[in-house]
């Protein structure tokens, strides 16, 4: 059973000890194949020596006296009495050239090349292959008497013995690799499983633990690094034991205080979710009071500037209501010039009715948004503030493209007439000599109309050019400024109008950017 | 092995006999002494002495003998007793033995047969067989260059010292050409070289001539085909046989002995012996044959006595 459940580690030992024996077995049969080759090639130079120089002496004689029937007789009983000689070759040198093999003999004209080769001073052996022949052991031996050279006697040694005995040896190797298959696999198993018996044990009796089972004991009783594994196992799960129970009390307790926390924390929600709703209500109502007091800020604003507006016409109406009055007493006033005098001051009287309507419909609330010309807009606010521009002698540059986008005409005056405002502002409070305010609007491929507001007052400085926008911040004089004319105005053009609006200082002066797209729907 | 082709296949003969004469002691050892029928065989042994050694000859002899008997193991020669295997070197004091009753069955070649042995002794017997319709022969070889016999006046002679028949093969070829006995004529080197030795001395021109055996000839030309195009024949005897058997005229079991012999390559065994020995068979010979040899022998006698 614990083998089964850790057998991997069983076929791990297993397959490293096989691999092991196996391993050693092959490299010392590997190892025996090329030093059996030496050997074998030793005892055939050994033999081929041996036979070269027994076929010389006995045919010694022959040879000084050039008795090749001798020679021819004596090499064809020589290879009748071994098979495993192929062939003899007697070169005489500068002579006769015989070869004796297994079928007969005959004179050689001329001898292979590989042959030749081997025809030097010194014996030479090489294995090769004639042509049409099987691969032999040819063995050259120089013949020499009284240190004169004779010629050579050449043989070919068949190698069936030497590649039978080659074949044994693999046979052998293959038979004691197989045997040692065998025994590595009987031996390999009973190692393996004394190896990793105690190992899968532990392992198994690791897992009950882990399964929660805390009762377990080994039982493994060795004097070796297994069984004091064995009872270090053991003492590690009477400490877990001991540990699960502490965890359990700590679980208890933690889960107490937990739930106490949590029924804190609830309650504290609850209430922090009161506190939410109040402080958006509260933020809605600041809002709400913001947008009124802006409008009620820029309703002082135009207030001051109808009342620039009207003191000329006042003026005038104050004139012809004295001329009037001086030309009746004169007793000189006739139909004519009552009539005269009557229509002027009507006319007085209407333009400032005018400015009245223009201010009546300067904040009368839009509650959809509708097209609306942006020339005129702009037109109409400068008009109203046209009276306070000319007492503080600015100049007034307005370049503009007839634009018309669809939004709350309402809003976007009062963003204007927040940055004219300002810019008329920051030219008072400065004391620009000549001061001016260049307002250009221009559309942008159609798409798009951007409305452009510069001043030449110095700018806006750099530390605070990016608290503009915030509620409540102003630079202006105690009660000259709210603060929020701006913030509302950020929030109209990049709000309600999905616009963007930005401040940036160029030469000179600040400029106020404005990009609406034109046939936006406004929210 | 080939080049033993020959001379096995001349001494099966005689092996054979031996093998049959210890045949025939194997089965007496299992008889009655008092009813065996002692057999002894005379072997001219310059004959077969190409084969082997004396020592060799019977020890081999001795084994394909028990070979052959178990394989003919029906009892016909159970009252033949093998008592005696004699090799001889001198045909005359063999030809005395055989006339003593020394020895039964004599193997020696049909010249030396017909000049020394009484013919009212000799009856029908065996001969080895080269194949059917295929003859041997005395032949004289040369190099291919030389145009006749003339040409080798002075020149180096080989002649097997102990073959009687070459001597007179030769001795007759140059009193009927040149008119002069061989040793005249040649430089003579008597050798007891065997035939292949001879060939190949000529074919190395350690020697101009050499009187040798048609079929050691074949067997030379077998191992090396040069050997047909460097060397030729330039005159030849023919003859059945190198060595023939005679068995006693009255022996009593001579019929047997011939129909076993002449059976042999018809069984398993005897086919197996024959091949080891690369012979085709045995064949029955008469005693008629060796009028021919006796002929030639007198034909020689007559033109040596012209000669001189």
């Amino acid at each position: 059973m614990h083998l089964k459940i850790n057998n991997r580690i069983f076929f791990k030992v297993f397959l490293l000890f096989a691999c092991l024996v196996l391993a050693i077995i092959l490299f010392f049969g590997v190892m025996v194949i090329p030093l059996q080759m030496q050997s074998l090639q030793k005892i055939m130079y050994t033999q081929a020596d041996t036979v070269a120089r027994s076929i010389v002496q006995a045919s010694s004689d022959a040879m000084i006296g050039r008795d090749f029937g001798f020679i021819v007789e004596h090499n064809v009983k020589v290879l009748e009495n071994n098979t495993s000689i192929r062939y003899v070759l007697i070169s005489a040198k500068h002579g006769e050239q015989i070869w004796v093999d297994a079928t007969g003999w005959k004179m050689q004209a001329e001898l292979d090349p590989a042959i030749v080769k081997m025809q030097t001073s010194q014996i030479q052996y090489a294995i090769f292959a004639l042509p049409d022949q099987p691969i032999e052991y040819h063995f050259a031996y120089p013949v020499k008497f009284a240190g004169i050279e004779w010629g050579w006697l050449q043989m070919g040694f068949s190698m069936n013995d030497y590649d039978n005995y080659i074949h044994g040896i693999y046979v052998q190797i293959l038979v004691i690799s197989s045997i040692g298959l065998g025994l590595t696999v009987f031996l390999g198993y009973f190692f393996a499983l004394w190896i990793t018996n105690p190992i899968a044990i532990v392992s198994g009796l690791a897992t009950k633990v882990a399964h929660g089972d805390f009762e377990v004991k080994s039982t493994i009783r060795r004097k070796d690094e297994i069984g004091l594994l064995s009872e270090s196992f053991n003492q590690m799960v009477l400490s877990l034991k001991e540990s699960k129970n502490r965890l359990q009390n700590y679980n208890l307790e933690l889960e107490q205080e937990v739930k106490k926390r949590t029924e804190e924390l609830d309650a504290l929600n609850q209430g922090l979710d009161q506190k939410i709703k109040e402080e958006v209500s509260q933020r809605r109502e600041q809002e709400r009071l913001l947008i009124h007091q802006s409008r009620l800020a820029a309703m002082g604003e135009m207030i001051g500037a109808i009342a620039h507006q009207w003191r000329q016409p006042l003026n005038a109406l104050s004139l012809v209501h004295q001329s009037t009055a001086l030309l009746y007493k004169a007793n000189k006033l006739d139909d004519e010039l009552m009539q005269r005098n009557v229509e002027k001051a009507e006319r007085l009287i209407n333009k400032m009715s005018s400015t009245i309507d223009d201010f009546r419909n300067f904040f009368k609330p839009n509650k959809h948004a509708e097209p609306f010309s942006v020339q005129a807009i702009i037109q109409s606010i400068m008009d109203l503030l046209d009276a306070v521009f000319k007492n503080n002698n600015i100049v007034l540059d307005f370049e503009c493209e007839d634009v018309t986008i669809n939004g709350f005409q309402g809003e976007f005056s009062q963003v204007m007439l927040n940055i004219l405002n300002n810019a008329k502002d920051a030219l008072i409070e400065r004391h620009i000599s000549r001061p001016k305010i260049s307002v250009q609007v221009q559309a942008q491929q159609g798409a798009r109309v951007r409305i452009r507001v510069s001043d030449n007052a110095g700018g806006i400085p750099e530390e605070i050019i990016d608290k503009i926008y915030d509620p409540y911040f102003t630079t202006k004089e105690e009660g000259k400024g709210t603060g929020i004319g701006l913030y509302m105005s950020k929030i109209i053009i990049e709000r309600n109008m999905n616009g963007k609006l930005r401040a940036y200082n160029a030469a000179g002066g600040a400029v106020f950017e404005i990009v609406i797209p034109i046939n936006d729907d406004v929210k | 092995m080939n080049r033993l082709r020959y001379c096995i296949a001349c001494g099966l003969l005689w092996l054979s006999l031996l093998f049959f004469a210890r045949l025939c002691v194997a089965e007496t050892e299992l008889s009655n002494p008092q009813d065996k029928i002692p057999f002894r065989m005379g072997v001219f042994y310059p004959s077969v002495i190409q084969l082997a050694s004396r020592a060799d000859i019977l020890v081999s002899l001795n084994f394909w003998t028990k070979e052959l008997v178990k394989s003919s193991g029906d009892g016909k020669f159970s009252q033949l007793q093998l008592e005696d295997v004699r090799l001889f070197d001198d045909i005359q004091v063999m030809a005395k033995a055989f006339e003593n009753r020394e020895i039964d069955l004599i193997i020696a070649p049909p010249f030396a047969i017909a000049v020394y042995f009484k013919r009212e002794w000799l009856a029908d017997c065996f001969c080895p067989s080269r194949g059917e319709h295929k003859m041997d022969a005395v032949i004289a070889i040369t190099r291919a260059d030389v145009g006749s016999i003339e040409e080798l006046r002075g020149k180096r002679l080989l002649l097997a010292g102990n073959d009687e028949l070459a001597q007179v093969f030769l001795h007759t070829l140059t009193l009927s050409t040149v008119h002069k006995p061989y040793p005249q004529f040649f430089t003579v080197v008597n050798t007891p070289m065997n035939a292949n030795r001879m060939i190949l001395d000529v074919f190395f021109k350690r020697a101009d001539i050499a009187v040798v055996n048609a079929g050691s000839f074949e067997v030379m030309q077998e191992m090396n085909p040069q050997l047909s195009t460097q060397l030729k024949v330039i005159a030849s005897y023919p003859l059945r046989s190198k060595t023939f058997a005679f068995v006693r005229k009255d022996f009593p079991l001579r019929q047997l002995i011939i129909d076993n012999y002449t059976q042999m390559g018809k069984t398993a065994r005897g086919m197996q012996i024959l091949n080891v020995y690369q012979q085709q068979a045995l064949e029955a010979c008469s005693v008629e044959e060796l009028d021919a040899f006796k002929r030639y022998y007198d034909s020689y006698k007559k033109l040596l006595t012209q000669q001189h």
